[in-house]
């Protein structure tokens, strides 16, 4: 066995949703989240992993399509070969789909890496009826090949194996395609006049400059000052000699040759009757039977299990039984006792302190419900029912302005508004990711908030209904108008539909540990700041200055003097001015309707602070402080013709 | 052999063979190409609405009408399909009287 220097590292590489986290946690030990959504790895994940005696670095990368990078995701992932250089690249690969994977391992052959080819997910292959011959393949690849499903644990002991065995191999590159004659005469001509030590082969460079790869034109402008214009007009002249972009070509041409490695290494068995599994997936894809399921989904995911048993249940016993009864009087007595200062008495507990307020709202309101919510979210997103819902809405989602892409953070958004904002990202136009982000400032409420609202209108079901068409009806509406408003193209909606999967328990339960946690840090101190606040607020007396105000608007609406608390805590948390209204209620100081109203009113109300910080660094200031300049008011007129029109129709509960 | 057809103006169930990608976006374009859609490649047509979802390969993709109108194809020839069984309902029980 060889002894290295330093710590010798592996990449792993490969198209998103192909098992790479999977690999990445069973080689390191280390947990990354895994799920069943393309391109969820964003950031680069490493570990360090044994083989035999060593220790190596394993480095997790983002999904790559093509090593001709089109997102900044993949940018990203062809940097991190050329600067980190890594001794051995793992291409990881999907079993049923290696016709559409196997470009990837060409290009990276060309390339000139010491690779091997992980073939993964099997058992899905072996389902599809697909039997692989990876002697053939490995022969005509001209590098190992490894067949696994990393998430049963079948074939790693090999790929640990194969890793030690080949991380210190020579790297070569393979020139696998032979293109067609004009570009084979580009590629060598460009080659020699390549000057300049690369880490990549001479020819992936030539090949990815006739395919005007940007940052390749720009590293050749600085390392060939001599060839750069000669090199530039081999790729105009061959570029003018063809119909369609060179890229294109040059695919095709290279598809062609995957066809023949496939024939003779792959052999397509029967393909077998469609399983259950693949009988539901048409079922929620045709909107026949697919609405009815995605409302089954929402009664039983968000009604049932966040709002009856997180909302209900859960809190009704941390609160209740466990402050309410136990903590609170308890520190209530401690604080009267020990602490001589009324003022800070009222600091930390009493009727607005940091313990008896907010990390009572905190830990036994907000956080059974945000936790119930985050449970069902990785539940569905790990079984794959996300990218159908995706094709589901797509059509209706168009009508406003975005594509069935937003989907997952307007679904986020039903769990927190903040995280959801910061998904945007994954948005490709500038206007789908403002159109999104205003929209869920607006109108989609939070898990705490929705949780709240639930259980506070299920004794009124009418109220629940007006309340639920109130606001679906302002989301279409003004999604509608600012679609209209906002100019640029309409957006395109492609996207992969991976296989349903059953959803591994452990690796649901920590996805929603980690994304509690997230949370929990993100909003226990924003409740202590809140709390302290108020309690400034209080001393001074601004507070009730604040309220007065208020009173005159929340009036207007037609409700009792007490909402304007209510509204005021909204400002500092949308969920805490939720909590509130749930201390309103349960004190029954409010009729049906004008729960409803106050419920829709804020819930269209602006969002908490911390999801209007997360929308200023996303959007700028500019935008942010738009939206909320339109959501104030248009929160309270809504309430305003709401409650005007209930009173008018003579609808009262 | 017939002539090519966009992808949005054939039938569900319908199968063929890819022959060009026409779209003034070559982000799309590539993206198209390494999901799998290239001239070539074999595919069948799934559903049509609420949006498109062909199969290629061994996978699904769902497209909007758009794209799927910039994707031509050659229709294969009908196989004979495996008849299914349906449930066949009966009305003669109401002339048993």
């Amino acid at each position: 066995m060889q002894e290295f220097n330093t710590t010798p590292k592996i990449a792993l590489v490969g198209t998103p949703n192909v098992g790479k986290s999977v690999i990445f946690n069973a080689l390191t030990g280390a947990y990354v989240t895994v799920s069943n959504y393309p391109g969820t790895t964003v950031e680069v994940s490493r570990g360090k992993a044994r083989l035999g005696k060593d220790q190596v670095e394993v480095i997790d990368t983002p999904g790559m399509y093509s090593f001709l990078p089109i997102t900044a995701e993949e940018n990203v992932t062809r940097q991190l070969l050329l600067r980190e250089k890594p001794d051995l690249v793992v291409h990881v690969v999907d079993g049923k789909n290696l016709e559409r994977m196997l470009p990837l391992t060409i290009q990276l052959r060309e390339a000139g890496f010491n690779m091997i080819l992980t073939i993964n997910m099997m058992d899905e292959a072996r389902h599809f009826g697909l039997e692989i011959d990876r002697e053939a393949l490995s022969q005509q690849l001209g590098i190992p090949v490894i067949l696994t499903t990393a998430s049963l644990g079948e074939g790693l002991g090999e790929l640990r194996t194969t890793l030690r065995d080949f991380i210190s191999s020579e790297a070569t590159a393979e020139a696998l395609v032979q293109y067609d004659s004009s570009i084979e005469t580009a590629i060598s001509n460009i080659g020699s006049l390549l000057e300049h030590e690369y880490i990549m082969a001479k020819r992936s460079i030539s090949l990815l400059l006739l395919q005007e790869d940007q940052d390749i034109q720009e590293l050749i402008k600085d390392k060939e000052p001599r060839n750069h214009q000669k090199i530039l007009g081999i790729t105009r002249e061959i570029k003018a000699s063809f119909n369609e972009p060179l890229s294109y070509a040059i695919s095709i041409q290279r598809q062609k040759r995957i066809k023949e490695i496939i024939a003779s290494s792959v052999k397509q068995g029967e393909s077998r009757p469609l399983s259950f599994t693949e009988h539901l997936s048409k079922w929620m894809m045709q909107p026949l039977t697919g609405i009815p399921i995605l409302l089954f989904v929402v009664y039983v995911g968000l009604f049932k299990f966040v709002g009856e048993f997180g909302a209900g249940t859960i809190v009704d016993f941390i609160e209740g039984e466990l402050f309410e009864e136990r903590l609170n009087p308890w520190i209530d007595s401690m604080v009267l006792t020990y602490i001589p200062w009324p003022s800070l008495q009222q600091l930390l507990a009493l009727d607005y302190g940091i313990f008896t307020m907010g990390i009572r709202y905190a830990v036994a309101i907000v956080l059974p419900i945000v936790g119930a919510f985050f449970l069902f979210f990785s539940l569905i997103e790990d079984s794959g029912y996300l990218p159908r819902l995706a094709m589901l809405v797509d059509r209706l989602f168009k009508k406003i302005g975005l594509s069935g892409r937003a989907v997952i953070p307007m679904t986020l958004g039903f769990g927190c508004g903040t995280m959801a904002t910061m998904v945007t990202r994954t948005l490709e136009t500038r206007r789908e990711r403002i159109i999104s982000t205003f929209l869920l400032a607006l109108a989609v409420p939070c898990s705490a908030q929705l949780g709240l609202i639930l259980a506070l209108l299920a004794g009124t079901p009418l109220g629940l209904a007006i309340w639920a068409g109130t606001v679906a009806l302002v989301f279409l509406l003004i999604g509608y108008l600012t679609a209209k408003l906002i100019p640029g193209e309409q957006p395109s909606f492609y996207m992969e539909l991976p296989p349903l999967r059953m959803p591994k328990l452990s690796n649901v339960l920590y996805k929603t540990l980690a994304r509690m946690q997230w949370y929990f840090v993100e909003i226990v101190p924003l409740f202590i700041l809140a709390s302290v606040l108020i309690w400034f607020g209080h001393l001074t007396g601004g507070f009730d200055k604040m309220i007065s105000l208020l009173i005159p608007v929340v009036n207007w609406l037609n409700l009792p003097d007490s909402t304007a608390e209510v509204f005021l805590f909204g400002f500092f948390r949308r969920d805490y001015g939720a909590a509130g209204l749930y201390d309103l209620a349960q004190s029954g100081a409010l009729t049906g309707l004008q729960l409803t109203v106050t419920a829709v009113t804020l819930t269209l109300f602006v969002p908490c602070i911390a999801h209007f910080i997360v929308a200023i660094k996303e959007r700028g200031w500019k935008t942010a402080i738009l939206m909320v300049l339109f959501i104030f008011p248009f929160a309270f007129l809504v309430g305003k013709v709401l409650s005007t029109l209930l009173i008018t129709l003579g609808i009262n509960f | 052999m017939e002539n090519p057809v966009a992808l949005n103006q054939i039938t569900k169930g319908t199968r063929g063979t890819i022959v060009s990608i026409y779209t003034d976006d070559e982000r799309r374009l590539r993206k198209l190409l390494a999901m799998g859609i290239y001239p070539g490649a074999q595919i069948e047509l799934l559903q049509r609405f609420p949006s498109f979802i062909i199969s290629v390969g061994n996978t699904q993709i769902a497209l909007d009408s758009d794209i799927a109108a910039e994707i031509k194809l050659i229709p294969s020839p009908a196989r004979p399909r495996r008849r299914r069984k349906r449930w066949r309902i009966s009305f003669s029980w109401l002339n048993m009287q």
